[in-house]
């Protein structure tokens, strides 16, 4: 063990070290302000119809979103943020167990395994959004049409990420489990998806960006509900800051579902490590 | 490969699901040999990869940079992570209606758009693989005198390439979507997008359709197996055999 | 050449404050072999990178050449003990023993010579254009030294260098030391754990303490030159100086765990 590699604030002194952490949050907050400080000046000044400023942004958001309407949900939350979370959820969570269960019986089969990559990697290339016309005719214009375009866009890095994740285990842990006759069931619980966490985790990832792409997409290519459709709408009708709005919501939306995302993947990761698995 | 595409030669035979839905896949195969022919979806496959090609090569000129100096001065990243946070997750489509305002429905518009998709993931791989490299390399790149900006160059680069070329394939995967994506919605007048367009709404078959979607990935698959034989010759360090 | 007065070193502040160097005097002088022998984690990664100029320290003052250390001075060049992360895996060996001649203005003839002489003194002449993850610790190490020696120091500070390789190699090493030592005239100080190692190598070497870490003597090595492996190291003055600096170590205290290797 080398002491040049040992970060220089290990013997810091808590002290120290909780301003030192107070301070970065507070420079955050710092530039967080001085950044929408600043885009205000400049949206102000330019006085350009497509730049609108952030506060009349942050103003409409909160209206549209959480004021108005009867009842605890504002009608737009109920017509479009939920609508769009719905699809958005389902067909990512049908991806990701269509993907993980058939990439562990790919990943534990070799020869069909080969057979199967080139046709997997051609698919995952194929750009989704261009078969929209495609899933209309075959699913209708309903929101079937949009959760079958999410998963199928969804599908293919985790399934790709989960058959590489299975392979890259190292068959002498196959081959003990072998000679202590453990049952399928155990041997898939306790070493094939522990082993291919990590890899079916950067899969997942990537996934949710691109469902979240293609939820957009096909709200804005094809439907009457949900917050892709309202940005069209309103860039339509020349309503910019409503327009505005639904970027920044989107954004908002983006963030929290990275934010579970995180939480989530930090838990499994950590019962990983203690169960003496390996990260990479 | 041929075996699949003779099974669903088989099925459609069978009238399982009409063709409507699902086209044969000879027939498929037939339209998508029949577009090679055709000189406007030629046209628009060029349009869509310009854009495609313009906007992946920018996000990386400036993916790059920015994350090799964000990744080693922690300062700077202290200062920038707030925008990073605040941008990164607003979906690329999302911006879709904005850039058609601010640039039209042409060229300019989907590039705009391909950078902003591009450069997170370039962005991100960068940082990683800049501050993946080992603190004792930047010594020992110290202890011969290098410079701030040498131990960059020399060190946190090379370091890095892996990571970047890694980072370009998934923003070309993702470029390629928002491309195809804008063209749909912008109604523009050339590309891959505008071609599924146009074959729609003029009644045109789903097999077209296939058929312009069967080139569109069998494009990205050329583009990634491109980086890949790329990423085995300009590093070869990553693949000589370990000894013990 | 080198000379350290009243070095001291401490990590962290406040209650977290811990001592690690105390009061450290020695000096090098030119052409000698210095070594540097103390317990595990008495500080001596701390004192070598103090040294090299990478890190200032909190107390007392380095001279190199005369000058005051402030960042890292010309003519001195390091090899670590953790050679994985010192050699670039991006480039061969030839070209790591390249690396820092880019900033000295050399010819391009006069870079080659340099590299080939350094790697036929490290016995790698053949393995120039292998990658260092096809070479074996020891060879990596090897790989490590040679680019030290193209640089031309005028010291070379050596981190426990040959703390994780296995026993025999370890020995080859330490004769490789010698011998480009001789080769290249160099004045060398080398840090290590190992009191035989310490012993087998030097002209001085200086024991330092537990932490916080002071110097505890200074013994001059007139051991015959050249030495030898099994020779040197049966002669009853060789035995006599390793129990003497092992007694040292642990004098002073009541720990077991003071001496190691
Ligand atoms: N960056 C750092 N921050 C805080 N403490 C440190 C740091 N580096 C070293 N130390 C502490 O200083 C002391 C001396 O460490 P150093 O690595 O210099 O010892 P060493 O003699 O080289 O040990 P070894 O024989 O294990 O290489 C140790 O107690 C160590 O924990
Ligand atoms: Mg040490």
């Amino acid at each position: 063990m080398s002491a040049g590699t040992r970060a220089d604030t290990s013997g810091t002194s808590i002290a120290v070290r909780s301003t030192k952490y107070l301070s970065r949050i507070a420079l955050r907050w710092v530039v967080l302000v001085a950044l929408i400080g600043s885009w205000q000046l400049a949206t102000v000044n330019l006085s350009s119809p497509y730049w609108v400023p952030p506060f009349t942004i942050i103003r409409r958001v909160a209206e549209l979103w959480l004021t108005s309407g009867e009842g605890i949900l504002s009608t737009s939350m109920a017509q479009d943020v939920l609508p769009s979370l719905a699809r958005m959820l389902g067909g990512f969570l049908l991806a990701m167990v269509l993907a993980i269960v058939v990439g562990v019986a790919i990943g534990l089969s070799d020869a069909f395994g080969d057979y199967v990559d080139p046709i997997l990697q051609f698919l995952r290339a194929a750009p989704p959004p261009a078969l929209i016309p495609v899933f209309l005719v075959v699913f209708g214009t309903g929101d079937q049409t949009r959760v079958s375009l999410i998963a199928f866009g969804a599908a293919w890095p985790i399934l790709l990420n989960t058959i590489e994740g299975v392979r890259s285990i190292e068959s002498i842990k196959y081959e003990t489990s072998a000679v202590f006759r453990i049952p399928l069931r155990l041997r898939l619980t306790h070493i094939v998806l522990p082993g291919a966490a990590s890899k079916i985790l950067a899969g997942i990832r990537t996934s949710l960006s691109i469902g979240l792409i293609l939820m957009v997409i096909s709200e804005m290519v094809a439907s009457s509900s949900g917050i892709g459709f309202r940005i069209v709408q309103a860039q339509r009708s020349f309503a910019l800051v409503d327009m505005w709005a639904g970027i920044l919501l989107l954004a908002i939306l983006g963030y929290l579902l990275n934010q579970v995302l995180t939480v989530v993947e930090r838990r499994i990761l950590r019962w990983h490590r203690l169960a003496g698995h390996e990260t990479s | 490969m041929l075996v699949t595409l003779c099974l669903l030669q088989v099925l459609s035979w069978s009238g399982l699901i009409p063709t409507t839905m699902l086209p044969s896949a000879a027939q498929v195969l037939a339209d998508t040999v029949g577009l090679f022919g055709n000189t406007e979806f030629l046209l628009d496959v060029v349009a869509t990869m310009e854009a495609w090609a313009i906007g992946l090569a920018i996000a990386t000129a400036i993916g790059v940079p920015l994350g090799l100096v964000l990744g080693s001065l922690r300062v700077a990243y202290e200062v920038s992570s707030v925008v990073v946070e605040f941008l990164r997750p607003i979906p690329s489509v999302a911006l879709i209606p904005l850039a058609i305002l601010l640039f039209g429905q042409g060229t300019e518009m989907k590039a705009s758009l391909a950078i902003y998709a591009s450069v997170w993931p370039i962005f991100f791989n960068t940082l990683y693989g800049v501050r993946d490299v080992n603190p004792i390399s930047k010594e020992t790149a110290r202890t011969f005198r290098l410079t701030p900006f040498a131990i960059l160059r020399r060190v946190a680069l090379p370091h890095a390439a892996p990571f970047i070329l890694t980072g370009v394939r998934i923003s070309a995967a993702i470029a390629l979507i928002v491309t195809i994506s804008a063209e749909l919605l912008a109604g523009s007048s050339a590309g891959i997008g505008a071609y599924v367009l146009r074959i729609s709404s003029g009644g045109g078959s789903t097999s077209m359709v296939f058929a312009g979607t069967v080139v569109a990935g069998v494009l990205g698959v050329l583009v990634n197996s491109v980086l890949q034989a790329a990423e085995r010759r300009l590093f070869p360090w990553k693949h000589v055999e370990k000894a013990a | 050449m080198l000379v350290v007065e009243n070095l001291s070193h401490a990590y962290g502040t406040g209650t977290h404050r811990h001592l690690a160097l105390k009061d450290i005097s020695f000096s090098v002088n030119e052409g000698e072999l210095v070594s540097i022998v103390g317990p595990s984690g008495c500080g001596k990664t701390t004192l070598l990178r103090a040294m090299a100029g990478l890190m200032p320290p909190t107390g007392g003052q380095i001279r190199f050449l005369g000058e005051p250390i402030t960042g890292v001075p010309g003519g001195l060049a390091m090899v670590f003990q953790d050679y994985r992360g010192s050699l670039f895996p991006w480039l061969t060996v030839g070209d790591n023993v390249r690396f820092p001649l880019h900033t000295a203005k050399l010819g391009k003839a006069e870079v080659a010579e340099r590299v080939g002489e350094s790697l036929a003194a490290v016995g790698l002449t053949n393995f120039e254009g292998r990658y260092p993850t096809q070479l074996s610790g020891g060879m990596q190490q090897r790989a490590a030294i040679a680019r030290a020696l193209a640089y031309r120091p005028k010291i070379l500070l050596m981190d426990e260098p040959f703390a994780s390789v296995d026993a025999q190699t370890r020995e080859d090493l330490e004769d490789l030391v010698l011998q480009v030592r001789d080769r290249f005239n160099m004045t060398i100080l080398f840090v290590t754990h190992d009191i035989d190692e310490s012993v087998y190598l030097a002209d001085r070497v200086v024991v330092l303490s537990k932490p916080p870490t002071y110097v505890l003597t200074t013994l001059d090595i007139d051991l015959p030159r050249p030495r030898d492996q099994i020779m040197t190291k049966e002669l009853p003055e060789f035995i006599h100086l390793r129990s003497d600096v092992a007694r040292l170590i642990r004098r002073p205290d009541t720990s077991e765990l003071a001496v190691t290797s």
